[in-house]
């Protein structure tokens, strides 16, 4: 959820609209944030399943040391969503796992 | 790649001692991971404690930026997206930009990289939106989202007090803030606000596990004796959609762990310290610390400190006149004492003179 | 007088995989044993390496060692299947091959007669790949520099720190004593007689005690030239699962490099840093910017791939070696009970054959398997080894026109 207005911080500022895919919808998110940020506005929580147990997780740590919000993006897996900034058709899954191997080359 | 002095962490500590030392002529490099330099700074939007000196009265974001243009206006290098992944006994650092791998070269180093968020393991603790305060704190202030409306906070230090406000600032409903000891932990200041806001603050209780399928749906918190054993009969079930904790801080201190440092275990300034004397010099020389790295504190104390190891790596360094450097030291220092006086800071003193007696006797 | 703080059949000394190899089949057979471990159960080389088990590691064309080789590693293999079957611990072993690589023609062709060498001892196990078969059994090598390889079907790797854990529990579950950061000052032998160990606080006495320190072996023992080699590995985040392939190069005919995928998906790699001066302290456990630059370009070269990932950790290890490359296993001569087992190369494919031919040793008075050319006495009154710079491996290994 947005915050569109805050006490201290004052209106969202404007910026550009961009499109982003996350699992195959189309959702809305703001050029310059975050990709974690335009998932959680989104309502979704769960970023990827853990390789043995098929856990669900989602942020922890939100300044890209911990690695708990890692998906899939533009095919490459393991990008920290918290620390990478959006762009315009950016293809975003959920993790399964640690992914393929041949999405980690060259990919994103 | 060569600098004299070269600061790994472009937060409060980082970025003072980067002015200070480039104000005096010494060529700097600043070096950052993050996209942007100011480190914890930029979350805080409460209003700073402390003197006019200690900018008290500014908020956190405000007084990042003064310092961003300051850096600007005396010519210090900043490397952001920057990761330094190796410091060397040799004073090499490696630098990794996403794109390129390289070594810089620097007469001396300061380390200034914070600290890292503590978490608590309970049944049920990886379940998404259960983060740590500082992670809601980021995604409220500083991404301007929400990531949850029903809110557990778990520790009653100043972060779970004031992470605990500003959620509130930003629409949530904070359900209470629970707290293992029997005294609250943060200020006073802090926790009469939260409970005047109508956020009861739970003490000696913990959280004993949380349930939930794609996100947190419940948790249970129980009451606990002095031995911290649970007491059957106390648990209650609360209706929650984030849990946040806030269970302290350590220093991140890997890259100093790494070149060979020593170290000392201080709990009561979060953990593995490294060794260091009173300007901020640490084991191996020529490599100062400062800030939370150096044992947890706050910002204030950590700007401090940044000036005192700017000055002192100035002065080793030849660039600055030690009479006119050792002024400055002496003032900071003051400052730190005062910033380390009262209830709420005599252990921080008590334990940085341990450190620095350590740092003499070892 | 120092004081006799306790009493065993044998002393081992030192925690690593042969150590705790030594502990067990000691333990099995009977013996009162304690070993003694200056930091911590895998704290040396074991703790440090890559874990992979090759069985005929390095290009030797040693037809009389490559056949003792051969022969250690395969009743090792054997011992560490058993192991598989009764220990409570499992260490991962897993025998998914191992690629030797091969970067131009001219190393191709040392692998060619390598393995003839090989199979001309009745070893049907080795094959010449070319690159063309070296890359389907590994597609992730870099063809621009892959020529061809040496496949060994039966090599693998496995968890040296599980390795040497489950030796050290299945030790102290028959009686063993284990007993960690407990330095051996000195190894105390009158009239040329073991009597026991010196450590701070005093004496354990025992009439036998095994020298199993590797890289810190010739401290305690003069004469026997285990040469400390210092050596660096790094770790890599959790990667899917890849062909699990160890592989290992020579590069320029400078040390082996080396690689392998852990069970939980990391991938480990290594080898030496550049030369340092000779002065240079080989149990320097520091880390230097230009080794991990070095290493990293080395195993970039043949695994592009793995340049797109994080290396998480980096470390320093200090392994053991021989002017002659063979380790140093048996009876020290001229002392009664001394018995020495160290300086091993490729040190996961000979420790629990090294601990049980210990334990034949102590308690039988005779081995299973010749160790002669083992001899940790073959070094003795010869000129000492000129070591000008660490890596100079024309003294450690025999290279193709050096021979034995």
């Amino acid at each position: 959820m947005r915050i569109k207005e805050h006490p201290i911080l004052g209106p969202l500022p404007v910026a550009k609209e961009v499109i982003i895919i996350v699992d195959g919808k189309k959702i809305k998110a703001y050029e310059g944030e975050m990709i974690s940020t335009a998932i959680v506005a989104s309502g979704i929580k769960t970023f990827r399943y853990t390789s043995k147990k098929k856990e669900p997780r989602g942020i922890f740590c939100a300044i890209g040391r911990c690695t708990d919000c890692v998906m899939e993006v533009n095919g490459r897996p393991n990008v920290r969503t918290c620390v990478t900034p959006v762009e315009d058709n950016m293809v975003i899954n959920t993790q399964e796992g640690l992914g393929i191997w041949e999405n980690w080359r060259g990919g994103g | 790649m060569k600098t004299e002095l070269a600061i790994i962490g472009a937060g409060p500590a980082g970025l003072c001692a980067a002015i200070e030392a480039a104000k005096n002529g010494v060529d700097v490099t600043l070096i950052d991971e993050n996209r942007t330099a100011g480190g914890q700074l930029f979350k805080q939007i409460h209003r700073f404690f402390g003197s006019e000196e200690h900018l008290a009265g500014i908020r956190g974001f405000e007084i990042g930026n003064m310092m961003l243009e300051d850096t600007q206006k005396y010519g210090v290098k900043v490397l952001l997206n920057t990761v330094v992944w190796g410091m060397f006994p040799d004073l090499k650092l490696g630098l990794s930009n996403g794109n390129m791998v390289s070594v810089i070269e620097a007469r001396r180093i300061i380390v200034s990289t914070g600290a890292l968020e503590n978490s608590l393991s309970f049944p049920g603790w990886t379940l998404p939106n259960i983060m740590g305060a500082g992670a809601a704190q980021t995604m409220v202030n500083v991404n301007r989202v929400l990531p949850g409306n029903k809110v557990l906070i778990i520790g009653s230090g100043n972060v779970g007090l004031i992470v605990a406000y500003q959620l509130l600032q930003a629409g949530a409903e904070v359900i209470a803030v629970v707290e293992a000891l029997p005294e609250v932990r943060g200020y006073q200041v802090h926790a009469s606000k939260i409970v005047r806001m109508g956020i009861p603050i739970i003490t000696s209780h913990t959280i004993t596990r949380a349930e939930g399928d794609s996100c947190v749906r419940k948790a249970e918190i129980a009451r606990i004796d002095d031995t911290f054993k649970v007491l059957k009969g106390s648990e209650m079930i609360l209706d929650v959609d984030l849990i946040c904790i806030a269970v302290g801080l350590r220093p991140l201190a890997e890259l100093c762990w790494m070149a060979g440092m020593k170290f000392d275990y201080l709990p009561q300034l979060g953990g593995f310290v490294p060794l260091h004397n009173e300007n901020m010099q640490s084991s191996i020389e020529g490599i100062y610390v400062a800030g939370d790295v150096a044992g947890i504190e706050e910002a204030s104390s950590a700007m401090e400190e940044g000036k005192l190891a700017g000055i002192a790596a100035g002065i080793s360094l030849g660039k600055i006149v030690k009479k006119q450097g050792i002024e400055i030291i002496n003032k900071a220092k003051e400052g730190l004492r005062a910033l380390r006086l009262g209830p709420y800071g005599d252990y921080r003193q008590e334990s940085k003179e341990k450190i620095v007696h350590h740092y003499y006797a070892a | 007088m120092a004081t006799v703080l306790k009493k065993a059949d044998v002393v081992v000394i030192g925690g690593g995989a042969v150590g705790t190899a030594a502990a067990y089949h000691l333990a099995l057979r009977g013996k009162k044993v304690v070993l003694c471990e200056m930091r911590n159960i895998a704290a040396g080389a074991t703790g440090r390496c890559g874990g992979m088990v090759v069985h005929c590691y390095g290009r030797f064309l040693n037809i009389d060692k490559t056949d003792y080789r051969l022969k250690f590693t395969r009743a090792n293999t054997k011992i560490m299947k058993e192991y598989q079957k009764n220990f409570e611990i499992d260490f991962e072993f897993r025998q998914v091959g191992c690629l030797d690589i091969a970067i131009d023609e001219s190393e191709f062709n040392d692998l060619k007669r390598l393995i003839e060498i090989q199979r001309s001892l009745g070893d049907d196990e080795i094959e010449l790949l070319d690159r063309k078969e070296t890359l389907e059994v590994m597609p992730n090598l870099n063809p621009e520099v892959i020529f061809g390889s040496r496949l060994r079907k039966s090599d693998g790797n496995l968890n040296p720190f599980l390795l040497a854990r489950a030796q050290a529990l299945e030790a102290q579950k028959l009686g063993a004593e284990i007993v960690t950061h407990t330095k051996i000052e000195e190894i105390v032998i009158k009239n040329n007689e073991v009597q026991g160990v010196k450590i701070s606080d005093g004496i354990i006495e025992s009439p036998y005690v095994v020298n199993a320190t590797n890289g810190w072996a010739s401290l305690l023992t003069e004469d026997i030239e285990v040469i400390p080699v210092r050596e660096l590995a790094m770790v890599t985040e959790r990667l899917p699962e890849l062909p699990p392939q160890p592989f290992e190069m020579l590069c320029n005919g400078d040390f082996a490099y080396g690689a392998t995928q852990t069970v939980s998906g990391n991938y480990n790699l290594g080898g030496p840093g550049p030369a340092r001066p000779p002065d240079y302290n080989y149990f320097d456990e520091t880390i230097y910017a230009d080794e991990v630059l070095r290493v990293m370009s080395y195993i970039f070269t043949i695994f592009p791939g793995l340049s797109e990932v994080s290396i998480v950790r980096s470390w320093v290890g200090t392994m053991g070696f021989t002017p002659d490359g063979m380790p140093s296993i048996g009876p020290m001569p001229g002392i009664k009970g001394l018995f020495i087992v160290a300086g091993f190369p490729a040190g996961m494919s000979w420790a629990a054959i090294s601990g049980k031919i210990a334990s034949e040793y102590i308690c039988d008075g005779k081995t299973s398997l010749p160790i002669n050319r083992m001899n940790p006495g073959r070094f003795t009154g010869k000129p000492k080894v000129q070591w000008p710079q660490p890596y100079d491996l024309t003294v450690c290994h025999d290279f193709l026109t050096k021979g034995a």
